[in-house]
C-alpha cells in the first residue's frame, strides 16, 4: 500500500470518528443523562445497542457523547501546544539571546517532571468542582499549556537552521524586517514539523484527558468522557460481566491506531524525503 | 578530579538548580491556589469561621509566603518534608514505603521491557525481511496504540474473574505471617499485572527506537563499508553497528523515564499499587498541599536521577562525549 | 574611451578598509585587514572587472560597496552623495541558493517590491514579468518553482531580481562559478547587452580573468586586500603591470595555452 493511500485511509476513519462525535446530538439515541433505572447493565439489544452502564444510561449514546469530550479536548489541546510552540520556537530560533536562554530554561523547567504528574500538579491548583464546560476548557487548556516544549523546540531548531540561509540573507539584504522573514519564509518551512508533532501530540492528549477524567479530576458526570466513563470499571467485577462497559475503549484503541498510522507514515516520508534510509 | 567526575558534579549541580526552581515555582503557585485543606470544612456552615482561621493559624497556614518558603525548604533539606493534613503526620513517613514500591515496580519494568526491546530491536533491524518481523513490528504497533489504562483494567477484570492473579494491591492478606521468602512470593505475584502492563506500554516504543537507531546506523558510511570489507554481518552488527547506536539508544533510557512515570502513576491507582501515584491523587483531592508539593518534588528528583545516569552510562560508552567534557 | 570627455564617476569607493579579529585556540587574536586602502572609480555605463585570487579581498569589498557591511575606514560614494538602500545590488556567490526553493520564479524575482510593499500584487507581477524578459527567460515560466530552472537560469533570475529595484550599480560576484560553458556564454551576453542596451553599471567579480575580459572595459587587481592595479582592460592584459597581475594573465595564459584561439 502506498504511503499516501495509507494516510488517506486511517484520515478517512478517524474523519469518520470525528464527524460521527460531532453530531452526537443526532447520532445518539438517547440523552446522555437518562436513566433507565429498571434496566441497569442491561446487555446489547432490546434499544440499547451497546447496552446500559450502572444507572441503566445507554452506553452508546454515551460513547458518542464521550467522544465529542475526549477526542475534541485532545484536538484542542494539541492546537494550543502548536501555537505556544510555534510561537515559542520562533522567538527563541529567530531572536536568540536572553529570549532563547529564557525560554529554553523554562522549558527544562516543565520537563522536570513526568508528563502526568505535571498535569496533576497543575490541575490541583485549581479548584475541584468545576462544570463540565469550564472542565472541557480548562483540560484543553492545561494539556496543550504542559505540552508546548517539545514542539517548541523542534521549530527553534528549524529556524536556527533556516535563519542563515542564503536566501534569507538576501531578503534581508533587500531590506526585509523581521516580521516578514518570519511570515515569508520561516514559517512554510515550519510546516512539515508542525503537521508531524500535530499526529503525534493528538493521541497523546486524547489520552491525557481520558486519564484526568478517569482520575476523577477532569469532566464529571453526568457529562461522559470516556475517561470517566471508564472510571465506572474500577468495580473490577464489572468489566467480565458487562463486558459492553469497555466500549469507549473499543472506539479509543482504534483511534489512536490510525493517529499512529499517520504519524508513522508521516515521519517516513520525511525521513525519505531528507534522504535518510527508511 | 577526573573528567568524569567533573561531568558528574556539572550535571547535579545543574540538577540542584533545576530542583531548586521547581521547588520555588510550586511553592509559590501552591500558596496562590483557591482552597486549601480546610476549604470543606469552611464549607460546612456548623463550623464557625473563627475555628476554620484558628485551625488554619495553627497549621501555618497564614504566614508569608517567603518566609513559609524558606521554611520549608530548610525543613526538606532536613528531611522534613511537612506534615500532611489528610493523614494526619509527617509526611516523611510515608514516603518511604510509597518510594520503595513505586521504585520496584518502574524498575523491574525497565529491566524487564529493555530485556525485550533490545534484542528483539536488534533482530528486527538486522532481518529486515520476513513475515516474522512484519508481525512483529504490526504488534508493536497495536499494543502502542492500546493505553495502560485499558490494559490494566482489563487484565484486573480477567485477574479478579478467574482468580488466577490477584486482583490488586501489593500485598495479600496474609503477607505478615508468612515466611521471608513467601512474602518475597507474594509481592512478586501481586506486581505481575502492573509490571506487565507497564511493560506492554514501554517495550514497543523502546523496540521501534533501537531498531530505528540500528537502521539509521547501518545507512551511515562506515557501515557499508565494513559490508565492502566483507566482515561477516554479525561481527558488523555487534562490533561495528551496535556501539554506533548506544548513543541515542541511551538516550531513550532517559526520555522514556519521563513517560514510565506517568504510566505508572495510572496502573499504581488501577491495580491499587501502594506507590508514588495514588499517594499523589489522593493529596489532591484532599488539597493537602504539603503531601502534593513533596511528590512533586520526589518525582522530579527521580526523573532527573534516571536522567543523569543515562548521560553517566553515556559518558562512559561514547568516547567523543568524554572527549567534548574533558 | 576618451578620458578627458568623462563626466563625473558614477561610484567613488575611497580607502576602504575593513579587518576581521580571528581567536585561535589558544586565546590569541589576529588582526587581519581583508581590504586596505582601497580607492578606485567607476563611471556610469561601464563594466569594472575585479580581479583577484581566493582570500584576496574581493567578496569583502563587494558587500562594503553594497554597504550589506559597513567598512572600519573610508566610505563609498554614489555620484557625489551617500547611496541609498537597494542604489547598489549585490548578487553573491551561488545566486541560486540566494532564492528559496518553495517561491515561483515571479515570486522570487518581484520580492525586492514586496519587501519595501511598492506597488500592489499585479504591478509587481508585471514588473517581475519584465525582469524575467529582460534576463532572457521565457516570461510564461514564471508561474514554475525556481528549482525548475538550471542552474544558470537561476543566475539569471538572480540577476533579474536585483534589476526589478532599478539599481544604479550592480555588482556580481563569482557569477560564473558553476556554470557550464553554454550557460556561462548566455549570462555573458546578457551583462554585455544589459551595458550596452540597458546602460547598466556593473562591477564583475572574477578570478578568472578570460571572463572579465570578455565583458569589462576596465580592470582592478586585489592583491591581499590592496588594490594593485586599475588599468584598460587591453593593457593589462598586454602588458600587466604589477606582478600579482602578471600572475593572473599569465596563469591564465598557460591554462588555456593548450586550447588554441578561443
Amino acid at each position: 500500500m502506498t504511503r499516501r493511500r495509507r494516510i488517506a485511509i486511517a484520515l478517512a476513519l478517524l474523519a469518520v470518528v470525528h464527524v460521527a462525535a460531532l453530531l452526537a446530538g443526532f447520532l445518539a439515541p438517547y440523552p446522555y443523562a437518562e436513566q433507565h433505572r429498571d434496566r441497569p447493565y442491561a446487555p446489547p439489544g432490546n434499544g440499547f445497542l451497546l447496552g446500559t452502564d450502572a444507572y441503566g444510561r445507554d452506553v452508546l449514546s454515551r460513547v458518542l457523547y464521550g467522544a465529542r469530550i475526549s477526542l475534541f479536548a485532545g484536538l484542542a489541546a494539541t492546537l494550543v501546544s502548536l501555537v505556544l510552540g510555534l510561537a515559542a520556537g520562533i522567538a527563541a530560533g529567530y531572536f536568540g539571546g536572553w529570549c532563547d536562554r529564557l525560554l529554553m530554561r523554562g522549558g527544562e523547567l516543565m520537563m522536570a517532571l513526568p508528563w502526568l504528574y505535571l498535569l496533576l500538579a497543575v490541575r490541583a491548583l485549581l479548584p475541584l468542582d468545576i462544570s463540565p464546560g469550564a472542565a472541557f476548557l480548562l483540560l484543553a487548556g492545561i494539556i496543550g499549556a504542559a505540552g508546548w516544549v517539545r514542539p517548541a523546540r523542534l521549530v527553534r531548531g528549524v529556524v536556527l537552521s533556516a535563519r542563515e540561509r542564503a536566501f534569507v540573507q538576501a531578503a534581508r539584504g533587500f531590506g526585509a524586517g523581521h516580521g516578514y522573514l518570519i511570515r515569508r519564509h520561516l514559517l512554510p518551512l515550519t510546516t512539515s514539523v508542525v503537521v508531524t508533532q500535530a499526529t503525534v501530540l493528538a493521541p497523546q492528549y486524547i489520552l491525557a484527558e481520558v486519564a484526568l477524567s478517569f482520575l476523577g479530576l477532569g469532566v464529571a458526570e453526568p457529562v461522559p468522557s470516556w475517561g470517566n466513563m471508564l472510571a465506572e470499571l474500577r468495580h473490577f467485577g464489572a468489566l467480565t460481566s458487562h463486558a459492553w462497559m469497555l466500549a469507549p475503549a473499543l472506539v479509543l484503541v482504534p483511534v489512536l491506531l490510525m493517529y499512529l498510522v499517520i504519524s508513522d507514515t508521516l515521519l517516513d516520508t520525511l525521513n525519505l524525503r531528507q534522504g535518510r534510509g527508511a | 578530579m577526573n573528567r568524569v567526575s567533573r561531568f558528574v558534579v556539572r550535571r547535579l549541580m545543574h540538577g540542584v538548580v533545576l530542583l531548586l526552581a521547581l521547588s520555588f515555582l510550586s511553592f509559590a503557585l501552591a500558596q496562590w491556589a483557591p482552597g486549601d485543606f480546610y476549604s470543606n470544612l469552611r464549607a460546612d456552615p456548623q463550623v464557625s469561621a473563627a475555628t476554620v482561621s484558628g485551625l488554619r493559624a495553627q497549621s501555618g497556614l497564614t504566614r508569608p509566603l517567603p518566609v513559609r518558603y524558606i521554611i520549608w525548604l530548610t525543613g526538606l533539606l532536613h528531611g522534613d518534608f511537612g506534615y500532611s493534613l489528610a493523614y494526619h503526620g509527617p509526611v516523611a513517613a510515608l514516603l518511604p514505603e510509597r518510594i520503595a514500591s513505586t521504585l520496584l515496580l518502574t524498575a523491574t519494568a525497565v529491566l524487564l521491557a529493555w530485556g525485550l526491546a533490545l534484542p528483539l530491536g536488534i533482530w528486527s533491524a538486522a532481518g529486515r525481511r520476513g513475515w516474522l518481523d512484519s508481525l512483529s513490528t504490526a504488534g508493536a504497533s497495536l499494543l502502542l496504540a492500546i493505553p495502560e489504562l485499558v490494559l490494566a483494567i482489563a487484565l484486573l477484570s480477567l485477574a479478579v474473574e478467574t482468580g488466577w492473579l490477584p486482583g490488586g494491591g501489593k500485598v495479600s492478606r496474609a503477607h505478615d505471617a508468612m515466611g521471608a521468602l513467601a512474602r518475597f512470593g507474594d509481592v512478586a505475584w501481586h506486581m505481575v499485572i502492573p509490571v506487565t502492563v507497564l511493560v506492554a506500554g514501554l517495550a514497543p516504543v523502546l523496540m521501534r527506537h533501537v531498531r530505528a537507531a540500528l537502521l539509521e546506523t547501518m545507512a551511515a558510511p562506515f557501515a557499508l563499508s565494513t559490508r565492502a570489507h566483507g566482515i561477516p554481518r554479525r561481527r558488523i552488527l555487534f562490533r561495528h553497528l551496535l556501539p554506533a547506536a548506544l548513543n541515542p539508544i541511551v538516550s531513550l533510557f532517559g526520555v522514556s523515564l519521563g513517560t514510565l512515570l506517568s504510566a505508572s502513576l495510572l496502573v499504581e491507582v488501577i491495580t491499587g499499587w501502594p506507590g508514588l501515584g495514588p499517594l499523589f491523587v489522593e493529596a489532591i483531592m484532599a488539597r493537602d498541599f504539603a503531601l502534593v508539593l513533596s511528590v512533586v518534588m520526589l518525582s522530579a528528583a527521580f526523573l532527573l536521577l534516571g536522567n543523569l545516569a543515562a548521560d553517566l552510562l553515556l559518558c562512559r560508552i561514547d568516547p567523543r562525549i568524554r572527549r567534548a567534557e574533558a | 574611451m576618451d578620458g578627458f570627455m568623462r563626466s563625473e564617476p558614477l561610484l567613488h569607493a575611497r580607502r576602504l578598509s575593513k579587518s576581521f579579529v580571528s581567536k585561535s585556540p589558544e586565546g590569541f587574536e589576529t588582526r587581519r585587514w581583508a581590504i586596505r586602502d582601497v580607492t578606485f572609480a567607476v563611471y556610469r555605463g561601464t563594466t569594472l572587472g575585479l580581479a583577484g585570487v581566493s582570500g584576496s579581498g574581493k567578496s569583502t569589498l563587494a558587500k562594503c560597496l553594497a554597504l550589506l557591511e559597513p567598512p572600519e575606514s573610508g566610505g563609498v560614494s554614489l555620484e557625489g552623495r551617500a547611496p541609498r538602500r537597494g542604489e547598489i545590488q549585490l548578487i553573491p556567490q551561488q545566486p541560486a541558493a540566494s532564492l528559496n526553493p518553495r517561491f515561483s520564479a515571479l515570486d522570487a524575482v518581484a520580492e525586492p517590491l514586496e519587501i519595501v510593499r511598492r506597488g500592489d500584487r499585479r504591478s509587481r507581477r508585471e514588473a517581475a514579468i519584465e525582469a524575467i524578459a529582460a534576463v532572457g527567460l521565457r516570461p510564461d515560466a514564471g508561474a514554475r518553482s525556481v528549482t525548475a530552472f538550471s542552474v544558470g537560469e537561476q543566475q539569471r533570475l538572480a540577476i533579474a531580481r536585483a534589476l526589478i529595484v532599478e539599481p544604479r550599480l550592480l555588482i556580481l560576484d563569482e557569477s560564473f562559478a558553476g556554470l557550464d560553458p553554454d550557460a556561462a556564454a548566455q549570462v555573458l551576453a546578457l551583462l554585455r547587452s544589459l551595458e550596452r542596451d540597458r546602460g547598466v553599471t556593473l562591477i564583475l567579480i572574477s578570478h578568472d580573468l578570460e571572463l572579465l575580459a570578455e565583458v569589462a572595459g576596465e580592470i582592478a587587481v586585489l592583491a591581499e586586500g590592496r588594490l594593485v592595479e586599475h588599468r584598460a582592460t587591453a593593457e593589462v592584459m598586454r602588458a600587466p603591470c604589477h606582478p600579482e597581475t602578471r600572475r593572473l594573465v599569465e596563469a591564465h595564459r598557460e591554462f588555456y595555452a593548450g586550447a588554441g584561439p578561443s
